[in-house]
């Protein structure tokens, strides 16, 4: 103040007498110290604030993309000069389009510009086609004659490199040799190859009669490769069919079993056993009455994605129903990418996307979220389409015989509000589930991102270790502060310190490998140890009440832990032997021959419904504890020494007991501060990561029925409500634990990297928003309870 | 019937005479890296240390935290080594091509057996792969008919009612990544299947309980585990000899890799190129087997060797 008003001071050259004495003037250096500290302590203030919401950014910034839709855009027009009735393909570099009519020639276009190649495959002596169908999925141009032979010629692209290093794409073509599969003329055709074992299917007719036969072809297999192939005999599954009359075929990539569209839109599921065929399944893909106009494998080959003459799709997977022991397909998904019927088909082979198209529009699917990611209009007349095996760009064949080339940019299809909060109905499951399973060791792998069970986990393991860990430090804190001598306190508090030193990553490894497979069937002892602290104390609590003042006078105050503490130390030790009685007394199962054992894990599944594992809330909540109850108890101890002694001397000169001044003076003098320490007690917990992934299974939990939280509206699978969740005796997978597994293996802006990041922003909303609200119970706390 | 009896002694598999020794070449020094595979990780260090005694001026870092490690650190470059127990997935390859042009090359350096591991009191026989499936899947499409949980489901009868507990590796892994193509026939894992940060841990974690099962790599054998042997039915089971794995009955053996970035028509680096020849030679085959696994046959070792140098 006094800076200012001297700067203010006229200078008329008339000295003016200072107001105030000299000695009250702050030296010009301590006010230069102090501007510096102010302006250093702002810029230190900004900074962390800065580089929050900075960390905050580069989340945001990581995350963006997973909501973003669809890029769809016009690259070029390749003239193909295709003949009408031409199939299109496209390699995965797309360089090398290629349009096949039948198979005396393949004629592929460098979209670069230059000569077209032309190519003849080579199938033997001319033989009368019958039948020619394109997989585009494969590649395949599969062939049937009139006399029953089937065979292929398969279109394909290689990479190859000059000494320079310069990549040129090589187009392929392979005919595989004619298999015989009876007589008649062959309508249908399809064929599979798993490896070891090969399939040929096909609709032979003869008169007004069509046959179906199979007939496959074996190559053993050993850790080098493959041996030569056996041709099988062919095999006439025709009574399979039960007089219906087959129109199209599918066989799954595992040559295993055939799907086959009859006439009147039923399709029947045959299934391989040995080297019998067995009818497993019939059903009406649109229910009665509705025809059936494309049915095709979704890539993975799991479902199949079935249109009909309105354009509405259905997909079907395959799954082992509720109660059931074989798989089976049913319904799973619902969609209506374009306006009028659809006409063509395409899968991706490196996702579940999708195309769809006639000759006005086409829509980008995709099937695990069942949406359409993006639906566009098409300015020519397209007769054919075609997608690259990445997915990636997209072609469609005009009446002119041009190819338009249409680049696709849809990194994360699996990311969106549905997939990852909500339920969703992935292939091979009975039912739509909240699951977390990010990454197979395959392409054709279904990414499961579902945040719900790591949210629970994350909720499930702070709980318990909560439990744990706020009686302990809450009535230690109060033992330490107001009832111990302060001698012994001063060992005390920082023992307790040093604990909340030791690394997680040793608490966890303690928990693996220490104490779980040590609690594992002791479960009962375990119970009756912890039941015997508070008893303990109980007892000693009324004996000492008992005893003459004169003898209780002899231990001077604060040393009455050294009589707890033997009799705690007796009662757990007593509590921990009895557990095996109590167990042959209570915890017996009953076995499936009628025999009865004593074990709790046996008697926990038994009685409950529910699982008993090793690596369990309770070896968690205890090793979380021992991080968490040095910060709570710290801070808590802290609160409770910081209350005046002005205010405890009244209360005790005003008579009150010791217990009665902490209970009425203390504690709500205090409870701002307890209230803190267990709120870092709980950001602690929550953030714990290295404990759990070492001392869980990192199991992403969910109730087995799929449903969130109270299971069927109030019961889980088990016979408690919420049980199935909170079940102590079984692990979790927490949000950071996840983050810790599996950020190392995510390919950096990949969909399950950015899910990572998403799952890291949840965290911190969850945290942040509980501290908020504890922030504002506090200060609400601080003013009731505040001193004047 | 369980096929093939588990000798560990030396003399069990013999290296094929025509591996060449490792001859010292002159002017190799400097740092290499390999980041990946988990199940490679004691296996690298075993070929560093031996090519580290040859070469004393070269440096080589090993991290092993799992196969899905390898592609993003050959990618960005911070490796030059990619060890892998699986192969590259098509999205993997993909990504490198989109940054190099050209596709990474995969070299074999060992045979390798997925074993099911249980405790060694375990008194089981043998699992064919569908029980494995339903075992370890929830989507069983291998064919299991029921979901087994319980011990007395597989034949126990002295253990019905006890839950089988399932250890695994965690996602990263290319342990875990093959084993859910060739057990679960490309299905889904349960939900409890406990998913543990390295092989050694799963291996750890079934010989403390008695109830359990898991999977790893056959080298991360210990004393307190049992090989479970199996088979694709008939009441035939195969324990993951190395005759067994090479001929192909064992039905869960495959090659372990190490991914290098070759340009093509050019030679790898010289430091890379002699590391990969020790490990190719009879030197580091011998290794191989000291370490648990099984040494490549000889017409392999000849293959990549021509490979290396192509």
């Amino acid at each position: 103040m006094s800076a200012r008003d001297r700067k203010k001071t006229p200078t008329g050259g008339v000295e003016v007498p200072r107001s105030v004495p000299d000695r009250f003037i702050v030296a010009p250096k301590t006010l230069r110290f102090d501007r510096f500290m102010n302006s250093a302590i702002m810029f230190g203030g900004i900074g962390v604030i800065v580089a929050v919401f900075g960390i905050f950014g580069f989340i945001l910034l990581e995350i963006a993309p997973l909501f973003e839709s669809p890029g769809i855009k016009a690259e070029r027009t390749v003239s193909l000069n295709a003949l009408d009735g031409a199939h299109v393909g496209l390699d995965e570099w797309g360089e090398m389009p290629f349009s096949i009519v039948d198979e005396t020639e393949v004629v592929f276009v460098p979209t670069a510009g230059g000569e077209a190649v032309r190519m003849i495959p080579d199938v033997g002596q001319s033989r009368a086609v019958s039948l020619r169908r394109w997989d585009a999925d494969t590649f395949r141009l599969l062939l049937g004659t009139e006399n029953g032979e089937v065979g292929f010629v398969e279109v394909g692209h290689v990479a190859e490199y000059s000494g320079g290093g310069v990549r040129s794409i090589e187009p392929e073509i392979d005919v595989w040799p004619w298999v015989k599969l009876g007589e008649g003329r062959v309508t249908d055709v399809h064929f599979a190859d798993a490896g070891g074992l090969k399939l040929f299917a096909g609709l032979l007719n003869s008169g007004d009669e069509t046959r179906l036969v199979v007939r496959s072809l074996t190559q053993e297999k050993t850790l080098m490769g493959f041996g030569d192939i056996r041709e099988g005999e062919a095999k006439d599954l025709s009574v399979l069919l039960a007089g219906s009359r087959p129109k199209r075929l599918l066989v799954t990539s595992t040559a295993d079993s055939l799907l086959v569209l009859t006439q009147d839109d039923e399709v029947l599921y045959l299934f391989r056993d040995g080297d019998d065929w067995e009818l497993r399944q019939k059903f009406r893909p649109f229910g009665e009455g509705y025809r059936v106009a494309g049915m095709h494998f979704l890539f993975g080959e799991v479902s199949l994605v079935f249109f009909d003459e309105l354009g509405n799709i259905r997909i079907h997977s395959l799954f082992v129903p509720e109660g059931g022991h074989e798989r089976l397909f049913g319904l799973t998904k619902e969609l209506r990418p374009l306006k009028e019927p659809i006409l063509e088909y395409r899968a991706s082979q490196r996702g579940k996307s999708f195309v769809v198209s006639n000759e006005r529009e086409a829509a980008l699917c995709y099937a695990t979220t069942e949406l359409v990611r993006r639906r566009f209009d098409l300015s020519f007349d397209a007769v054919s389409m075609t997608l690259d095996a990445r997915g990636e760009r997209l072609g469609f064949l005009d009446k002119q015989g041009d190819l338009h080339l249409f680049d696709i940019h849809d990194p994360h299809p699996e990311a969106g509000w549905k997939s990852l909060f909500a339920r969703v109905w992935y292939e091979g499951y009975p039912g739509p589930r909240y699951i977390w399973q990010s990454t197979g060791g395959t392409d054709d792998f279904e990414p499961k991102l579902s945040l719900i069970p790591l949210i629970l986990g994350s909720l499930k393991g702070t709980f318990y270790a909560m439990l744990f860990a706020v009686p302990i430090a809450l009535l230690a804190a109060i033992y330490t502060s107001q009832f111990l001598k302060p001698e012994v306190k001063r060992i005390v508090k920082p023992s307790m310190e040093i604990m909340a030193s030791l690394p997680s990553v040793v608490l966890g490894f303690l928990g693996a490998l220490w104490l779980a497979p040590l609690i594992d069937d002791k479960v009962p002892s375990l119970m009756l140890s912890i039941l015997a602290v508070p008893l303990a104390a109980a007892l000693m609590g009324w004996v000492w009440g008992h005893v003459p003042i004169s003898l209780r006078n002899r231990l001077p105050k604060g040393s009455e832990y050294l009589l707890v503490a033997p009799v705690i130390g007796c009662l757990v030790l007593a509590g921990w032997n009895l557990g095996p009685s109590l167990e042959r007394w209570l915890f017996v199962a009953t076995l499936a021959d009628g025999s009865h054992v004593a074990d709790f894990r046996l008697w926990w599944p038994e009685f409950t419904g529910l699982p008993y594992d090793q690596r369990n809330c309770l070896v968690v909540g205890f090793m979380m504890g021992f991080a968490v109850i040095p910060v709570i108890f710290t801070i808590a101890e802290d609160a409770l020494s910081n209350v005046p002694p002005s205010l405890t001397s009244a209360s005790e000169a005003l008579g009150a007991s010791r217990w009665q001044v902490v209970r009425t003076v203390v504690l709500p003098v205090a409870s701002a501060g307890i209230f803190s320490a267990l709120m870092i007690g709980f950001g602690r917990a929550v953030g714990e990561t290295m404990i759990v992934v070492m001392a869980t299974g990192n199991t992403p939990l969910m109730d087995a029925s799929g449903h969130l939280l109270f299971g069927e509206w109030g019961l889980g699978n088990g016979q408690f409500p919420l049980a199935d969740h909170w079940n102590v005796f079984d692990g979790m997978r927490t949000l950071s634990a996840n983050i810790a597994v599996e950020l190392p293996e995510a390919a950096q802006g990949s969909t399950h990297y950015r899910t990572l990041f998403l799952g890291a922003l949840v965290l911190f909303v969850m945290t942040f928003a509980l501290n908020t609200v504890a922030e504002l119970l506090r200060q609400r706390l601080r003013e009731r309870f505040q001193i004047t | 019937m369980v096929f093939g009896t588990l000798d560990r002694s030396a003399s069990a598999v013999e290296l094929d005479a025509s591996v060449p020794v490792y001859q010292r070449v002159g002017g190799v020094s400097g740092n290499l890296s390999a980041i990946g595979s988990d199940t490679l990780n004691n296996l690298m260090t075993l070929w560093a240390e031996g090519f580290g005694e040859r070469y004393p001026n070269v440096n080589i870092q090993i991290e092993g935290k799992g196969s899905a490690t390898a592609p993003p650190a050959l990618i960005s470059g911070t490796a030059q080594l990619g060890p892998m127990s699986r192969a590259m997935k098509q999205e993997e390859l993909d990504a490198f091509e989109r940054r190099f042009g050209y596709r990474p090359t995969a070299i074999r350096v060992a045979v390798d057996a997925l074993a099911i591991f249980a405790h060694r009191h375990n008194p089981l026989e043998g699992l064919t792969l569908a029980e494995v499936d339903g075992i370890f899947s929830t989507t069983r499409r291998l064919g299991a008919r029921e979901d087994i949980r319980d011990w007395g489901q597989l034949g126990l009868p002295l253990w019905a009612g006890r839950r089988i507990s399932l250890y695994g590796r965690n996602s990263a892994s290319g342990t875990y990544g093959y084993f859910k193509q060739y057990a679960l026939g490309k299905g889904d894992f349960k939900d409890n299947v406990k998913e543990q940060p390295g092989s050694s841990a799963v291996v750890q974690g079934v010989s403390s309980e008695e109830f359990a099962m898991g999977y790893a790599g056959v080298g991360y054998l210990t004393s307190g585990v049992r090989y479970v042997p199996l088979g694709q039915g008939g009441g035939q089971y195969f324990m993951p000899t190395y005759e067994n794995c090479v001929s192909g009955r064992y039905p869960m053996s495959r090659f372990l890799l190490i991914y290098v970035n070759k340009p093509p028509g050019r030679g790898l680096n010289k430091l890379a190129l002699e590391f990969l020849k020790f490990v190719l030679s009879a030197d580091g085959q011998r290794m191989v087997l000291k370490d648990g696994y099984y040494p490549l046959p000889g017409q392999v070792i000849e293959e990549m060797r021509r490979g290396l140098t192509r």
